[in-house]
């Protein structure tokens, strides 16, 4: 923390080496999240751009009551807001098909796994509404406390906590969609 | 506790959202019914398959791609966009060099205007405010005797000779 500290220091005086040693840590949560939001990899990519100029400009803004990661992945979730409200594509994206992540698995019988999964976790996401979502992703995938996702979606610990439960009733449907056929013809094979 | 408030609680009851007595008298529940223990397992069941898919579906930078975002952020911010084992100069430094850039285009340009000093006309009060007397031209002393209280004055120029007094 106190490492951290003096690094957002060094970078408000424009020191460009210190600004990559403080963000680098947390770049693959940052794309994580604007991918999970957004669906479409190119598209979080040009989020994370927009996050890290806005980190890198209001760094001086930063309060350090709370942890910088919280306030890292709150600029980097209003730029994806901002991103979707701009290009109104949010529904549009969903839709579209998952594009090609950083490593592809060795393998036909591994990628068409691979894909086959991507694309079960894009259709349930998809089923959630953005703040829920939201506050599943960071609690679920960066494993963020109930404190700390109020602070970054700006609203109580009780409505948070309605959001998970929400979300992970959604879930559960979306998982029982995905396996009742397969369970179907189990069945029928009895 | 009811069946009902208990399903509405399971969800985060999985996920840890809900610690001390509140968690207590939930468990306590669970263990006595059986349609919840099945509600409670389905919902866990479904909570880590989604976590491990996440999991198993990382999303990750490329170290190229990671470097190309930060020079372009320190170029969109006015940075110089140079690369990061560059060291930036501090600010104080840049400061300093400006002035300096100043002060010799300054006395350049006083050399260039006015070489070897003030050529052109000058104005009388100008000079009177430049050529003051340097040192003093004429001292004098005074001798008083103490008996017969006669005064004698010397008057000498700068130089301690004798100065003739007009």
């Amino acid at each position: 923390m106190e490492k951290e500290i003096a690094l957002i220091e060094e970078a408000v005086t424009g020191n460009h080496r210190s600004f990559e040693k403080l963000v680098s840590p947390y770049r693959n949560g940052m794309l994580s999240i604007a991918y999970r939001m957004c669906g479409d990899l190119e598209d979080a990519k040009e989020i994370c751009q927009e996050a890290v100029i806005r980190i890198f400009r209001y760094l001086k803004s930063y309060g350090k009551q709370y942890s910088f990661k919280s306030w890292l992945y709150k600029v980097t979730l209003n730029a994806t807001y901002d991103f979707l409200r701009g290009k109104k594509k949010e529904k549009e994206i969903f839709l579209r098909e998952t594009t090609r992540l950083t490593e592809e698995p060795s393998g036909p019988e591994m990628r068409f796994q691979q894909s086959e999964l991507r694309e079960h976790v894009r259709s349930i996401l998809s089923s959630l509404t953005p703040t829920e979502r939201m506050v599943y992703i960071l609690r679920e995938e960066q494993g963020m406390e109930t404190g700390d996702i109020c602070r970054i979606a700006g609203c109580s610990g009780t409505s948070v906590r309605v959001h998970i439960s929400r979300a992970r009733k959604k879930i559960r449907g979306g998982l029982e969609k995905i396996y009742q056929p397969s369970r179907r013809e189990q069945d029928d094979d009895v | 506790m009811t069946c009902k408030k208990m399903r509405q609680m399971i969800p985060l009851l999985i996920g840890e959202e809900i610690q001390g007595s509140a968690r207590e008298t939930l468990q306590s529940h669970l263990e006595s019914c059986p349609a919840c223990q099945r509600e409670y397992r389905s919902m866990k069941d479904a909570a880590e398959t989604m976590k491990k898919w996440l999991d198993d579906t990382p999303v990750e930078w490329e170290d190229s791609q990671w470097e190309q975002v930060i020079r372009n952020a320190a170029v969109q911010t006015g940075g110089p966009g140079r690369p990061s084992w560059i060291p930036r100069p501090n600010r104080l430094w840049g400061w300093a060099a400006a002035s300096a850039v100043l002060a010799v285009l300054g006395i350049g340009y006083m050399l260039l205007v006015h070489p070897g000093g003030s050529t052109g006309p000058v104005s009388e009060s100008s000079l009177a405010k430049i050529h003051k007397p340097a040192a003093q031209e004429v001292v004098s002393m005074t001798f008083v005797s103490k008996k017969t209280g006669i005064k004698i004055n010397w008057f000498l120029n700068k130089n301690f000779h004798w100065e003739e007094k007009k």
